[in-house]
């Protein structure tokens, strides 16, 4: 069943590191309901992405752990679910 | 220094003697460079930057080095594409050096500008861009780091024009960290305990033998499980080269044209160890039938890859190395002699039906490609290095073919890229110049890079080419006869006179049509102290058994047509 999910992404600040996240969202036909894209205000070289997503749990968690892969990224969590489901 | 020096300099701190690439406008600097060190690190000039990347992931399979491409920006770089691709999915270390227009013409559509970091981020593992000469030592450094540690996989790395020009103070600090990379997960004990349990209660084990087993150099520790147990191995095609095929306790190759018996097991075994492969859907067929029966112990480098396609009921992320050697020690010693007799019965059956027809001499004179790999494996013993291109040929080589030794089975597994043959088998023979390198192709394959005969030719490479001519898209043929009515729509091929070809190419070659001429003919290429070119004239309709057509099950593999 899917349902919403917030993930968060702390990584190196930049577009590459960026357009993967989205990329693996976009393999896995995850829907993105909303993106949060901000630099670390006390290390600009550190960035962290909130994205609610809509998917179900076994997904977000092979998506969650294709992101962790990735080099620039330092960690992922899973924050809230949500009571939204389809 | 200039960031081109520091190019040079930075490579031969990773130890770098051999290079891929194809020059152009915005890395002329780099090899203007690489002038003064043509000594050092050899430079092979291809003739399309596919060929290069496609020889440098020969050079790195052959040998368990990086290979190393440089191309120019634009569609020098964008010829990269499919190779990087099929690294990826290969787990192939490979550092891809690009130059870029100068960087304040970045977003510009400049002459040969393309955005390569951004199409290259999907078929890489890493990339980055340099725009300052300052930098160009660290990004190297932390490329090839990446490139071959954890699950290896290819890296690119842009450097702009004006950062090649520019001037810096060179200095070079291999990279052997990153804070966000964590390369090496840390064995956990707890998981090879309950592995442990598994392993010795079950009845009918079975260990599925991937390419991480080759990647991690584990074919030691593997037999040393495998023997201790007593528990038979089966290899996926990336695989093949992991285990002798002449042990005893190796019971064949799964998959979707695999060994009948490997692969109706898989649905008999009661614990599965799979070490170092990743359930690839040619291996696994349908996926709602596949192993249901049995407990899953999953050996994998890749995370990601544990529950990914097959539930585990035990994951083991580790090195495969340190995986087997501490379920090695802890494991009770064992036999399962009975099981492993039990795949005796299925192998004969399937050398009734199919083997049999496939590889011996038939009454019509005509090559069969079975007979054809058949006998390149006996006059070689299995002791040589064979690249294939992607097709039944390959399938035939993978079934036929008795590799002996880790590192010499070249093929294209994930991507199945046409026309990656023969420039990996330009790579591999460079990397171990004192072994027989063969490349078996098809005839459309083996035409979609046929312009590496000039690399061949000019640097006097003595790579064996052998082609399995049947004057079709074989594979497709196939499966247009079996699924699509036989309407052969656009697989009909006509072809050169490869020899001719050749021999334009300064090579040596011949054509064989006869069976009678086959055996003389493969002793004659294999002989040669030059490349050489065997076209293999093979029967036209010939299909690849058995099969696993798509969306059937492993049980339900066929042995010959419906």
């Amino acid at each position: 069943m899917k349902k919403d999910f917030s993930l968060r992404i702390v990584a190196e600040n930049n577009f590459s590191v960026i357009n993967r996240i989205i990329n693996i969202f976009n393999r896995r036909r995850i829907r993105i309901k909303k993106a949060i894209l901000l630099e670390m205000e006390d290390d600009l070289r550190r960035g962290e992405a909130i994205f609610t997503l809509h998917t179900t749990f076994e997904m977000l968690l092979k998506a969650q752990l294709q992101i962790e892969k990735l080099i620039e990224v330092e960690y992922t969590e899973v924050l809230e679910l949500s009571q939204n489901k389809d | 220094m200039t960031g081109a020096e520091a190019v040079m300099k930075s490579l031969q701190e990773e130890g770098i003697k051999v290079v891929f690439g194809y020059p152009g406008g915005t890395i002329m600097p780099v090899y203007d460079a690489l002038y003064d060190y043509r000594d050092e690190i050899k430079h092979y000039l291809v003739r399309h930057e596919q060929g290069a990347i496609h020889a440098a992931q020969g050079y790195a399979r052959a040998t368990g080095k990086v290979g190393v491409v440089f191309a120019t920006s634009g569609p020098g770089a964008t010829n990269l594409t499919t190779g990087l691709a099929d690294a990826l999915i290969d787990s192939t270390p490979v550092v891809c050096i690009t130059g870029q227009v100068a960087s304040h013409l970045l977003g510009t559509d400049a002459f040969q500008e393309t955005d390569v970091i951004n199409i290259a981020l999907p078929v890489t593992k890493w990339t980055v861009q340099v725009t300052q000469a300052k930098d160009i030592p660290g990004a190297l450094a932390k490329a090839f780091y990446i490139a071959q540690s954890g699950r290896p996989g290819p890296v690119l790395v842009d450097i702009t024009k004006d950062a090649q020009f520019q001037k810096l103070d060179y200095q070079y600090t291999p990279c052997t960290k990153i804070k966000t990379y964590h390369p090496k997960p840390i064995l956990d004990f707890k998981a090879v305990e309950e592995a442990v349990k598994l392993i010795n209660g079950a009845k009918k084990p079975y260990i599925l033998v991937g390419q991480g087993v080759n990647l991690a150099n584990a074919k030691g520790e593997l037999l040393q499980f495998a023997e201790k147990t007593g528990i038979p191995m089966a290899v996926t095609l990336l695989g093949l080269d992991a285990v002798s095929h002449q042990h005893p306790l190796y019971v064949g190759y799964l998959g979707m044209h695999g060994n009948y018996a490997p692969n109706i097991k898989t649905n008999e075994a009661d614990v599965i160890l799979a070490v170092g492969m990743r359930f690839d859907d040619r291996v696994t067929g349908d996926v709602n039938t596949y192993a249901k029966q049995a407990k899953i112990i999953h050996i994998d480098i890749d995370k990601s890859e544990i529950n990914k396609i097959i539930k585990a009921d035990v994951a083991l992320v580790a090195d495969a190395k340190e995986a087997l050697e501490a379920l090695a020690e802890r494991v009770s010693a064992n036999s399962h002699q009975e099981w492993v007799k039990s795949f005796d019965a299925l192998k004969q059956k399937e050398y009734d039906i199919v083997v049999s027809k496939s590889c011996l001499p038939n009454a019509n004179d005509i090559i069969t490609m079975g007979q054809a790999v058949y006998e390149l494996s006996e006059q070689t013993q299995g002791n040589a290095i064979v690249a294939t291109d992607v097709g039944q040929h390959q399938m035939m080589v993978s079934r036929y073919f008795n590799f002996q030794n880790p590192r010499t089975n070249i093929t294209s597994g994930g991507l199945g890229t046409m026309g990656f043959g023969l420039p990996a088998a330009m790579g591999a023979k460079l990397g171990n110049p004192d072994e027989q390198v063969i490349v078996v192709a098809g005839d459309g394959g083996f035409q979609m890079n046929i312009q590496e005969m000039g690399t061949i030719m000019q640097y006097r490479i003595p790579v064996k080419m052998v082609i399995l001519n049947n004057n079709f898209l074989g594979m497709v043929r196939q499966w247009q006869q079996l699924f699509f009515e036989k309407r052969y729509s656009f697989t009909e091929i006509e072809n050169p006179d490869f020899v001719m070809v050749a021999q334009a190419y300064k090579i040596p070659g011949r054509k064989v049509a006869s069976q009678k001429d086959l055996k003389e003919a493969i002793a004659e290429m294999l002989a040669a102290k030059t490349a050489y070119l065997l076209e293999i004239v093979v029967e036209q309709e010939e299909n690849v058994f058995p099969m696993i057509p798509t969306g059937a099950s492993v049980s339900d593999i066929l042995l010959e047509a419906k």
